[in-house]
């Protein structure tokens, strides 16, 4: 699945995005912590906080679906295509 | 009292200027700015006088926080009742305009009557005049502002003004300040420009009287520490302003192409915050009067124009929702506006609208008079029309009245993506029950700043809310349109409440009046203020059947993305809405309710 990476993390880490191994059952946690692997970069810290809950501004999309409305990090990835990663951000 | 004490009343027709009290025994009440002077306006006008006739009155007001060091204590409010809607019409503006009418010793000026020919306004300290503006009339904002700074022989003199758009009655024309700044929606400019008033120059260096002014700085520094350690108004906007939102809405399946047809936007990445940055467009960010934010983008294109912006909602009129995404063509556009003195946000989706019925065959080729075609993805179009619509030439005078009223020429107002008749910004209601809510009960029509519920149900500020529930969603709409009323009635940002809650208005506004209120009184406060606007729309018309949304979203379902057949829901929630509010079920509110808010 395809791990993509917006705002502030995107220019931080200049890359839009990056592929990563998926089974249904990987969990959006541990897709991450891969897509930390592919990169060699860690960016865990900038979305949540060390319970694993987003922080204020941050969220992690499945498939256009926030986590925080599914199983958090443990949501299974099933056949969802992408990951969209947003650190704290906002505006009007 | 961080208030001045004076306001100044202006009397067009008769060329007068008198000094008043500010009326502080309504302070309380109404704390200032938007609230107070929406009373004011209330109590001076008939609620159906016509919005461009010489009996409406044209208000500019400051909030106690206003000229202070309170973050973001620069903002000011024009309140008048307002030509696209036909109702009360309020819009607020940053940069330092508001704190230097308040250096110049005034919380607010009242406009009345119709001057016989053009004329500005100068406040400088003590010395306030009318002045003749026959040289300035027909000029664009930055010249019209370069030029009455000139004239006032101080260089640091703050302008507010309108362009070609207000003088020409176009109904959402804006107020620019400082060249960049708008009090952009409801058409303000419109009734600036009726009344023959091209500016208001103001300076000063008067401070606000604050009680103690060791404790208020101590309160404030307590605030500027939350608003830095926050992740949105302490790195997110101001590393990317408005325009992060771009992907974070598109990836959340709501941010609207081709006049909501579409609830998605292909080009995206091309034209967003990151692309800015990416390109190297972007030169710096900068704050208004006292920001630590500093959410303005100074932009310079590849063809060497510079100028500030696109905010979200200008990128995203003047691009997705018009079918395209370069961001010279966005950029070139949003200057083009400030110097016309449009309102970005009605100008681009009264062109979308136009594109649909040109696709559809309601506007005919002929119309156009050999002007470029009006389909979705012709960039050519935009700068084309949008000096049509300032000038009211060809079909640009109908697009200068809206797109509801324009629509309604040709027989489909079901085009018009607009609430109350002022169009929508740039959120699909299809993917968020809750905003879609905020647009349809929205005092001054369709409008993200009154209640910008994406904050929870999208950034998930202060708690994460799921956009497609709507259970509960009718009290989170409750508490931000009150707190809202409170916050743009201070003279503070909306920005700042990412950072700040309830409680940190209340330290602030009390410590800067004196006055010592609860919390659940300022909330009440911001009741009153919510419910005196609805009052005076009914009184001028708008009905609780406008309480609604366009019929899309009622009909068409979300195309594709998260939201995938996903209509709107305004039909189960408005009841408990209404019922909330304490109003009758049909959408009208009991005297008593007036009453027991004191109104």
């Amino acid at each position: 699945m395809t791990v993509k990476f917006f705002a502030t993390l995107k220019l931080k880490l200049r890359v839009a995005s990056v592929s990563v191994e998926a089974s249904p059952a990987t969990t959006v946690g541990q897709a991450l912590r891969d897509a930390e692997r592919a990169l060699g970069s860690e960016f865990w810290l900038e979305i949540f906080d060390e319970a694993g809950t987003a922080r204020v501004g941050a969220m992690v999309l499945l498939d256009g679906v926030n986590i925080a409305h599914l199983q958090g990090v443990d949501t299974p990835v099933g056949t969802a295509e992408a990951l969209s990663i947003f650190p704290p951000a906002g505006g009007g | 009292m961080a208030y001045m004490g004076t306001m100044l009343r202006v009397n067009l027709t008769a060329g007068t200027i008198k000094r008043e009290n500010t009326p502080l025994d309504l302070a309380k009440k109404y704390v200032g700015g938007r609230g107070l002077a929406t009373r004011m306006l209330t109590n001076e006008i008939d609620p159906t006088v016509d919005p461009l006739s010489p009996e409406n009155k044209l208000i500019f007001a400051t909030g106690p926080l206003t000229n202070t060091n309170a973050p973001t204590g620069g903002r000011y409010m024009v309140v008048t009742k307002g030509p696209l809607t036909g109702g009360i019409a309020s819009s607020n503006s940053g940069g330092e305009w508001g704190a230097f009418l308040k250096k110049a010793g005034y919380d607010m000026i009242i406009f009345e009557g119709k001057s016989p020919k053009p004329v500005y306004l100068s406040v400088m300290g003590d010395d306030v005049q009318i002045k003749d503006a026959a040289h300035v009339w027909g000029k664009r904002v930055p010249e019209t502002t370069d030029i009455l700074i000139e004239e006032s022989g101080e260089k640091k003199a703050k302008v507010s003004c309108i362009g070609p758009a207000g003088e020409n009655l176009v109904y959402f024309a804006a107020i620019m300040n400082e060249k960049h700044r708008a009090a952009g929606r409801t058409g303000v400019g419109a009734v600036m420009g009726s009344k023959n008033l091209k500016a208001v120059v103001v300076h000063g260096d008067k401070k606000s009287p604050i009680p103690d002014q060791d404790a208020f700085r101590e309160i404030v520094r307590g605030k500027i520490t939350k608003i830095k350690e926050n992740g949105i108004t302490g790195e997110g906007l101001p590393k990317l302003g408005t325009k992060v939102l771009d992907n974070i809405i598109n990836e959340n399946g709501m941010y609207p192409s081709r006049n909501f047809q579409d609830v998605m936007y292909d080009g995206t990445s091309h034209m967003s915050g990151e692309a800015l940055i990416e390109k190297g467009y972007l030169k710096r960010n900068s704050g208004c009067y006292m920001c630590p934010i500093a959410c303005a983008r100074d932009v310079e294109l590849p063809n060497g124009r510079r100028g500030e912006g696109p905010e979200y909602e200008t990128g995203w009129a003047f691009g997705p929702m018009l079918g395209f995404h370069d961001l010279n063509v966005i950029c070139d556009a949003n200057f083009l506006c400030n110097d016309l003195g449009l309102d970005t946000i009605s100008a681009g989706v009264t062109l979308a609208c136009a594109m649909e019925m040109y696709e559809k065959g309601f506007i005919k080729k002929e119309e156009l008079e050999l002007g470029p075609e009006l389909t979705f993805g012709t960039s050519e179009a935009l700068p084309f029309y949008l000096k049509k619509m300032a000038y009211r030439e060809g079909i640009g005078d109908k697009m200068a009245q809206g797109s509801f009223r324009m629509a309604t020429e040709y027989g489909c107002p079901e085009f018009s993506m607009t609430c109350k008749k002022q169009e929508l910004p740039a959120y699909d209601p299809r993917g968020v029950q809750g905003m879609g809510m905020s647009y349809a009960t929205g005092n001054r029509g369709g409008d993200h700043v009154r209640s910008y519920l994406i904050s929870p149900e999208i950034l998930g500020a202060p708690e994460k809310l799921d956009p497609q529930a709507i259970e509960g969603k009718m009290k989170w709409l409750f508490i931000f349109q009150n707190l809202t009323a409170v916050i743009d009635s201070s003279g503070l940002c909306l920005f700042t409440s990412f950072a700040l809650g309830l409680d940190d208005y209340r330290d602030m506004i009390n410590a800067a009046t004196g006055f010592d209120l609860t919390s659940e009184e300022w909330m009440e406060v911001g009741e009153r203020i919510w419910n005196m606007e609805r009052n005076f729309n009914l009184l001028a018309g708008i009905g609780p059947e406008t309480d609604t949304l366009p019929k899309r979203f009622f009909t068409e379902p979300a195309n594709r993305g998260p939201n995938k057949g996903k209509l709107h829901r305004l039909p189960e929630m408005l009841p408990e809405y209404y019922q909330i509010r304490g109003w009758n079920a049909d959408g009208t509110m009991p005297k008593q309710k007036l009453e027991a808010l004191g109104l």
